[in-house]
């Protein structure tokens, strides 16, 4: 049988870091959650993770750092940035770094899933 | 002296004249002894004629004087200068040693001899006034110095009144020297004088050497006319010669007298005019006039820059005239002022001027009350202070649109960090009901997960109230309640609320308050959200101090300028220096988790009490906050006051600022 594909979600408030693994359970993925970037790179489970669920603002590394990071290390995994603060514009300027989706909190099961599809579509 | 020095212009023409005629006067001599023409030599045939050598000496010292005049080369004035006096000077030694040394015939031999004593030889006058020109001649230096000049003019003098004296001498029949070469001494003499009158050095106007050289040129010509006398045939001591000595020597010095007061009138009138026009500079450079306002008359008197400042014409200016100019917002003013200097006060006031062009002048008027009883007029001095008072009004539109921007601002990140705070429970509430739903609505529900999830999602909104809670006690106007406050014991309680969440964080909290602490007046719940957050915010630092104890110090005492300081002292992670300032803006946090509030309402909250807030960098770890408040017997609380705004800062926060 095949594992379900990993995704990681990486966010400092504790909320989603609860919540969201149970949801992507529901959607058939595994999860993972993790409460800082660093914590993250040193779990092992980096070239393990299919999909990067992403907070923007996080104390020590930023989402973006962690994407720039990545990609560094020539680990381009899909990422789907959330974010608590900032506006249509901010999204747009998210985009325009890494081309990568980002969604508003609070955001629906059903964009989620939608960002997410999109995201292992184009990889 | 010999720098600095000034030439007057019409000495210098005079001189020039004097040099000119001389040589014409020369030239033509020569040309007549030359085409042997008696009436140009002797002008009269029972007259002595001008000798050669005479003539020879008037064009030379002609040439001297105007080559000095024109600034023309040093040599052609020494040569023509040092022939003239080797002439004289030898024609004086076979005078006084009756000898002939030959000169008197250099240039061909003399066909007329009328009145002479030797052919061809100069009258005894004649040499010396060339000595003393030539001598004076070849004395004028370059730049000229007072003293050169004294000797000058002296020469110049002697000459001149010499001269005078031949003339005079022909009525008596007792000159020897030609007609002409008298006049031509006489402007000689005169040119010479005009010469040394060139010179002008500050800050002396005329040279100082000028009553001397008057007296001596008075005495000296009386003492020839005296002279004159006596060989004309007078007893030396006879009333006539008698008379002429006793007046020239009374006329002589007070005619230098005179000059000498003339002098000095005119040097005071010059230091008088030179510090008017200081004053007249100094007045338009710095836009201060200055008038005098005398009472019994109302008379105004302005100085040249406050004409200049109530743009009126010249001419004088009555009390209503001026009040007529004042800015209509500032005529009680004005009136006031002035029923104030009619009393006798000091005046100190800035009013406005509305000119003629509808433009506004500030003025600044410093006045005050001079002479005594009734007769006193006040003296005073008007500044035109626009400039600076539109600068300054530029600058306070500047900082107030400065400021609407900061509140704007921090409008927006206010907006933003409530945003934030809310939206963190939101997404987990929404996610834990979307998640919810999934493992209901599936073909097996999960109700264990779902259950799970929907108490995860209560959880999530308790949390969201929480936020709003927080933020409506910031942000509630209170109605403040001014009491006595013991900090200390205020301090006590707050550390007792806090004592469980400070345990639970690890942190030993050691109080050290002070016993018998005077009382402040405030609200005392404003105060200890002041203490609990200064509190919160030292454990807050300490949460990742895991390599010291987490210690947090809380300091209550009385200061010296009369106010009572709390101090919090934690070994957090600490600030910046730089970062002192930015810590009690709003919205400015250090923290994940903090809206950066607190620390921005606290100041606010103290500078409600008339105290101030502030936090220095400990020089070992973690940071130290303190506020102080002023025991004060007035109540610091206005109508209305609360903590509503937590961006405004109160009249001491520059103080503070400042402080950090």
């Amino acid at each position: 049988m095949i594992s379900p594909p990993l995704v990681s979600i990486v966010d400092d408030d504790e909320s989603i870091r609860e919540s969201l693994p149970d949801l992507l359970r529901e959607f058939g993925f595994a999860a993972m959650a993790f409460s800082s970037a660093e914590q993250f790179l040193a779990s092992g489970l980096v070239d393990k993770t299919r999909c990067l669920i992403l907070d923007i603002s996080m104390p020590g590394m930023s989402g973006p750092k962690l994407k720039r990071e990545l990609s560094r290390r020539q680990q381009d995994i899909p990422v789907v940035f959330i974010t608590a603060t900032g506006d249509e514009n901010s999204r747009i300027n998210e985009k325009e770094l890494g081309g990568a989706e980002c969604l508003l909190k609070p955001f629906s099961d059903v964009s989620l899933l939608a960002a997410l599809k999109a995201a292992l579509r184009v990889n | 002296m010999i720098d600095n020095v000034e030439r007057r212009p019409w000495p210098g023409y005079v001189a020039k004249v004097s040099a000119v005629l001389v040589i014409m006067l020369g030239a033509i001599v020569l040309l007549g002894w030359i085409v042997k023409s008696p009436p140009l030599i002797q002008l009269l045939p029972n007259l002595p004629p001008m000798t050669r050598n005479a003539a020879l000496c008037f064009g030379l010292c002609g040439i001297a004087l105007l080559t000095l005049v024109i600034d023309g080369p040093r040599w052609v004035v020494c040569l023509c200068a040092g022939s003239v006096a080797f002439v004289s000077l030898t024609t004086i030694i076979e005078i006084v040693f009756r000898v002939d040394a030959g000169i008197d015939e250099l240039l061909g031999s003399s066909f007329i001899s009328v009145n002479l004593r030797s052919p061809g030889r100069m009258a005894p006058l004649t040499a010396v006034c060339f000595a003393f020109s030539s001598v004076a001649l070849m004395l004028v230096p370059r730049p000229f110095t007072i003293t050169s000049s004294l000797l000058v003019g002296l020469g110049g003098s002697i000459v001149t009144a010499f001269g005078a004296a031949a003339v005079v001498g022909y009525w008596g029949g007792v000159t020897l020297a030609a007609l002409h070469t008298s006049f031509g001494l006489v402007i000689l003499g005169v040119g010479i004088l005009a010469l040394a009158w060139r010179v002008e050095a500050h800050p002396m106007p005329t040279p100082p050497w000028l009553p001397l050289s008057v007296v001596i040129g008075v005495l000296t010509g009386i003492v020839g006319l005296w002279r004159a006398l006596i060989l004309g045939g007078y007893a030396p001591f006879s009333i006539l010669p008698t008379v002429v000595l006793v007046v020239g020597c009374v006329v002589g010095p007070i005619f230098g007298l005179t000059v000498f007061l003339a002098q000095r009138g005119n040097a005071q009138a010059t230091a008088l005019r030179r510090s008017e026009t200081f004053l007249q500079e100094a007045q338009h450079l710095s836009r201060t006039g200055s008038f005098s306002w005398d009472l019994s008359t109302d008379i105004v008197t302005f100085s040249a820059q406050a004409y200049r400042i109530y743009e009126f014409e010249a001419g004088p200016i009555s009390f209503a005239s001026i009040a007529r100019m004042t800015h209509t917002d500032d005529m009680l003013l004005f009136l006031d002022m002035a029923s104030r200097g009619r009393r006798g006060e000091d005046l100190d006031e800035e009013y406005r001027l509305c000119m003629g062009d509808q433009s506004v002048k500030h003025l600044h008027l410093v006045a005050h009350q001079c002479g005594a009883n009734e007769n006193f007029e006040y003296i005073g001095a008007i500044q035109d202070i626009t400039d600076r008072r539109l600068s300054e009004e530029a600058l306070d539109q500047v900082r107030s649109e400065l400021a609407r921007v900061a509140r704007m601002t921090s409008l927006g990140t206010l907006t933003a960090s409530i945003a934030h705070e809310v939206n963190q429970p939101l997404a987990g509430i929404v996610t834990n009901a979307g998640t919810c739903l999934r493992m209901l609505a599936s073909d097996s529900p999960n109700v264990e997960g779902a259950r799970e999830t929907a108490k995860r999602t209560i959880r999530d909104a308790n949390r969201a109230s929480e936020v709003i809670k927080r933020l409506r006690a910031l942000f509630v106007k209170n109605a403040a309640n001014n009491e006595l406050v013991d900090l200390s014991e205020a301090t006590r309680e707050v550390a007792v609320l806090l004592s469980n969440e400070l345990q639970r964080s690890q942190v030993l909290l050691r109080t050290k308050l002070a016993d018998a602490l005077p009382p402040v007046l405030g609200d005392r719940v404003q105060l200890q959200q002041v203490i609990m957050n200064l509190l919160m915010n030292a454990s807050d630092a300490m949460a990742s101090v895991n390599d010291r104890p987490r210690q947090l110090v809380i300091t209550t005492t009385r200061d010296h300028d009369n106010s009572v300081r709390l101090t919090v002292e934690d070994v957090g992670v600490g600030f910046l220096p730089d970062e002192a300032n930015r810590l009690f803006e709003a919205f400015y946090t250090t923290k994940n988790r903090g809206m950066g509030i607190g620390l921005s309402v606290s100041r606010s909250i103290v500078e409600r009490h008339n105290g101030r807030l502030w936090a220095v960098p400990n020089s070992g770890p973690g940071a130290t906050f303190s506020f102080a408040i002023p025991l004060s017997t007035e109540s610091p609380l206005g109508v209305g006051g609360g903590v509503g705004d937590g961006v405004t800062r109160g009249p001491n926060g520059q103080h503070a600022a400042g402080k950090l």
